[in-house]
């Protein structure tokens, strides 16, 4: 058969999707001929493939070894105790909690809007409606804006933007963590502002870095072009594999390269330590699992420590760290609170 | 040229990333063959403990995974899933067949988890949900890997895959990244033709196909 297959075709077709995923199976050996008879086919098939592999769920949830244990033991329980009825219990459960936290929650949002930041210019656009969008410590989000624009938002990042882009600009508010793609508009400059600075852009894909607990923000660039600038004065231009550091203290903006692996491994869900302090890495550690820590006064927190981790949960890394770090505790995880000790 | 060894540097990359991308947990696993999956669904079914452990250990997860794309509420799909491995131990060899234990428990637990969605949040029918959306994209760390897509077309891809119906998202999460049959999709979905399945992710493909073009 001299069929030559199209991207589509490769794409919609059964045996080429599960080859590639399976690597090895029995229409490996078409799929492996089909290519040495059709070597001008390579890169149509290799970009099948490339698509193939990058599907996935914008949000990938995973419950930790603990979760897993409890859950399967709750069905070893229920198939060894037929007659309890745990549904009916639990339901009552959810019931008395659910309400206690609904009233909580109205006290909260009557003193705490708006947008919980305690920032002090809070000035909010008058013209069209404001949409804002936060995540918790522990949660990512990802939000498609009214041009177009992509913002993959991380743990404890807050993003408001207006219901349309009015106007001969695209201004939106930011605090946090977050992936920008940007819409390609070189009529309509896309504008970030972030605690008083502000980030320019006409098309562009870029990481911006800007927690209001830390002392510098980053803007690190992918793709196209980015403004960085403060006041009306100073602006300095942020070419591709180039990042932008603010430091908030010096009120000054340099330039330096980065390391993709390092900056951008979040978006994969990926932990990365490149010789932080421990301190720090616990910071990360709050943001990434939504947890806090609370650690006894005795515990030194020496060294610093590199590592990478994938999918992997909280035991894992705080055991990864205590083998590898100088540091001396021990730990135990109460729920959303993790408790350090020494030894 | 260099253009033959770089293509079967690519062919033998395509394929230890295919082994790499087995996660840690599974590393102790052999990918199952159908004749394995059906042995262990016949031992599952009689009752074997390790057969029960093995298949949860396996699967847990990615109906996690895949019920927490439907909802926040974490104990709700927790729920259903402990209720599906309840209900599965409890039926014993009253259960069907299978040589893709995946696929039976992902439909059972679909059709549990919708139903206690409507129970609880009290709505009519899936489509007003309107929150409930299976979002996908694409992952990048292939785009720093290859320069076939370039960052803009990335871009656009996943901007084109953000505005699929619901149906057309989970349609072509279960196809490419759980890698379930155009058949299997008609079942989970309760099509009348398989073909409807693949029309299904067929629409979502051609709405991409104008930018999966190889640059060079």
């Amino acid at each position: 058969m001299r069929k030559v297959y199209s991207i589509n075709e490769l794409l919609l077709d059964e045996s080429f999707v599960q080859w590639v995923k399976n690597g090895r199976d029995t229409s490996g050996v078409y799929w492996k001929d089909y290519l040495r008879k059709n070597p001008d086919q390579k890169n149509k098939v290799k970009l099948a493939s490339q698509f193939i592999n990058s599907v996935r769920a914008d949000q990938e949830y995973l419950l930790d070894q603990a979760a897993l244990d409890e859950l399967q033991m709750g069905i070893q329980f229920r198939k060894l105790h037929k007659n309890y009825k745990p549904k009916e219990r639990k339901r009552f459960i959810y019931w008395k909690v659910a309400a206690s936290i609904l009233l909580l929650l109205t006290f909260y949002t009557v003193f705490n809007y708006p947008g919980g930041q305690q920032r002090a210019s809070t000035k909010v656009s008058h013209t069209p409606s404001i949409i804002e969008k936060q995540t918790e410590y522990g949660q990512k989000l990802t939000i498609s804006l009214p041009d177009g624009t992509l913002v993959k938002l991380n743990s404890g990042s807050s993003l408001a933007y207006p219901a349309a882009f009015s106007g001969d600009q695209r201004e939106v508010r930011f605090s946090g963590e977050g992936f920008f793609e940007v819409e390609e508009d070189p009529d309509k400059p896309f504008i970030i502002e972030s605690d008083g600075v502000f980030t320019k852009v006409l098309g562009t894909s870029f990481n911006l870095r800007s927690y209001s607990n830390e002392g510098k923000i980053n803007v690190a660039v992918v793709s196209g072009k980015v403004e960085v600038h403060q006041r009306a004065d100073t602006s300095v231009l942020i070419l591709p594999n180039e990042m932008g550091v603010f430091d908030k203290s010096k009120r000054q903006i340099t330039k330096q390269l980065y390391n993709t692996n390092e900056v951008l491994a979040w978006r994969e869900g990926i932990l990365n330590f490149n010789k932080m302090t421990l301190p720090k890495v616990l910071d990360e550690l709050e943001k990434w699992y939504g947890v806090k820590f609370v650690i006894e006064n005795d515990v030194r927190l020496a060294g610093d420590f590199s590592g990478r981790f994938q999918r992997t949960n909280l035991e894992h890394v705080l055991e990864g760290i205590r083998y590898t770090s100088a540091s001396k505790f021990q730990f135990s995880i109460e729920d959303k609170k993790v408790f350090l000790k020494t030894e | 040229m260099g253009d033959r060894s770089a293509f079967h540097t690519w062919e033998a990359n395509l394929t230890d990333k295919i082994d790499a991308d087995i996660s840690f947990e599974k590393k102790a696993f052999k990918k199952p063959t159908k004749a394995n999956e059906s042995r262990l669904w016949e031992d599952f079914k009689k009752g074997d403990q390790t057969a029960f452990e093995l298949i949860y250990a396996e699967n847990a997860n990615s109906l996690y995974n895949y019920g927490r794309q439907f909802t926040q509420n974490t104990d709700l799909v927790k729920d259903c899933i402990q209720d599906l491995f309840v209900d599965l131990s409890e039926s014993g060899n009253r259960l069907g067949n299978t040589d893709s234990i995946k696929f039976y428990l992902l439909k059972s637990f679909r059709r549990r988890l919708f139903k206690s969605l409507k129970k609880e949040d009290r709505i009519c029918r899936i489509s007003d949900i309107k929150e409930i959306q299976l979002g996908i994209t694409l992952s990048h760390e292939v785009e720093l890997m290859n320069d076939l897509l370039d960052a803009e077309r990335m871009h656009q891809l996943k901007k084109t895959l953000h505005h699929l119906t619901p149906l057309q998202k989970e349609a072509i999460f279960l196809f490419y990244y759980e890698g379930m049959g155009y058949a299997q999709i008609a079942d989970l979905f309760e099509f009348s033709r398989v073909n409807s399945a693949r029309e299904l992710v067929q629409r979502g493909i051609d709405a991409l196909s104008r930018l999966l073009k190889p640059s060079r």
